[in-house]
């Protein structure tokens, strides 16, 4: 009698649905589905100046996938087929040197759109993406953003000012690289991976991203051994606390005075 | 819904597929769709190959000028396969807002060549 009525449910659950109506349920169930009225990349991004329209032929057309841990998403040089959008997860964006040697830019997560600067800088991925922690990911061809930006002028804007923005942040960090030592340049990646990924747990605020040395050397712009030696005199002086790949920031306003020294000429 | 991967196109499905859609050249080896994926783009090879992997491990080959996944870009279910393109390779891709906009067109040159993909 109860598999019965359980059973009844089930069928009432699929009575006058579409195709599309049954997949979203399904995907819901799998817990992948991603609604564009309530996702963060959307009202964090040029998109959320869409009208209700477009919105919805932009949930008509994104396909939504998960990746695993060590998945590309795409790959320096390749052809520009659309933007990504992350839903949840954490992705590095990383270029790779006339050496070989892969330099990380940064680390998305959570609300972060990936591909819209190559789309419009000459239509090939000038980065590699690939997956850190698994993530769910949402796809969007690139004619649908051609159209939006066309046929709504103020997602142009919103445009505008989220690369004026990005400009701005890289001026900053070349002119960090110039004028500020190894030690400043990496309280500062402390600080920032803080603001980004920061998480609390007992009272302590500690980095929610795992990231190896090398990949923090390598977003400072240094060798993996200074990145050891600067961490571990951080430590000793209690500014962090390490516990394998998870670091607890115990002193963020004195790494905050670190970050702000400069490099004194001789 | 067809099983089928792929359809072979004639000489003017070719020719209108290539002038209402842009070729791009890969300059890096890419998986453009993992196993139990949903696809992203529909494509096709013009020059150079790539291949797709099963669930039982088999390989097959890439055929040139074939049009592949379009079913599962129309479907929005997941592949049972896996598939890469080589580097150098030169492909046509249709996203899933040009597919729906020329399924939707009567009009459209597209609407019949994709109706037959979908309806094999």
């Amino acid at each position: 009698m109860k598999f019965k009525k359980n059973y009844e449910v089930r069928i009432k659950d699929f009575e006058n649905c579409d195709m599309i109506s049954i997949r979203r349920k399904v995907m819901k169930k799998k817990n992948i589905y991603c609604d564009v009225k309530i996702c963060e990349c959307v009202s964090k991004s040029l998109f959320r100046h869409l009208s209700d329209e477009a919105f919805r032929e932009l949930n008509r057309i994104k396909i939504t996938n998960t990746f695993k841990k060590g998945l590309i998403l795409f790959t320096e040089g390749n052809p520009v087929f659309g933007i990504y959008c992350i839903g949840s997860g954490r992705i590095k964006v990383s270029k790779t040197g006339s050496c070989g040697k892969e330099s990380i830019q940064r680390i998305t997560g959570p609300g972060d759109i990936l591909g819209e600067r190559s789309l419009f800088a000459g239509g090939k991925f000038m980065k590699t993406a690939t997956v850190i922690e698994d993530a769910t990911v949402c796809f969007i061809d690139k004619e649908f953003v051609l159209k939006a930006i066309q046929s709504a002028p103020k997602v142009a804007i919103g445009l505008l000012q989220k690369l004026s923005h990005e400009f701005y942040a890289a001026e900053e960090k070349l002119a960090s690289m110039a004028q500020k030592s190894v030690r400043a340049r990496t309280a500062n990646l402390l600080l920032s991976l803080k603001e980004s990924f920061g998480s609390e747990q007992l009272g302590r605020t500690y980095i929610n991203v795992k990231l190896t040395r090398e990949e923090m050397a390598s977003m400072v712009g240094t060798a993996n051994e200074t990145m050891i030696r600067i961490l571990s005199d951080f430590r000793d002086e209690r500014l962090i606390e390490m516990d394998g790949k998870i670091i607890y920031l115990l002193n963020a306003p004195r790494l905050n005075e670190i970050s702000e020294l400069k490099n004194i000429a001789p | 819904m067809s099983e089928q991967n792929k359809i072979i196109l004639n000489e003017v499905e070719l020719k209108i597929l290539r002038e209402g859609f842009e070729t791009a050249t890969i300059n890096e080896a890419f998986d453009i769709v993992y196993i139990t994926h949903q696809i992203q783009n529909s494509f096709l090879i013009l020059e150079g190959g790539g291949e797709i992997i099963h669930r039982n491990k088999n390989v097959e080959k890439l055929e040139l000028n074939a049009l592949y996944g379009l079913n599962y870009l129309a479907s929005g279910n997941s592949v049972p396969f896996s598939c890469r393109i080589f580097k150098s390779s030169k492909i046509l891709t249709i996203g899933k807002s040009q597919m729906l906009h020329a399924l939707e067109s009567p009009n459209n040159p597209l609407n019949s060549i994709f109706k037959k993909f979908l309806s094999v």
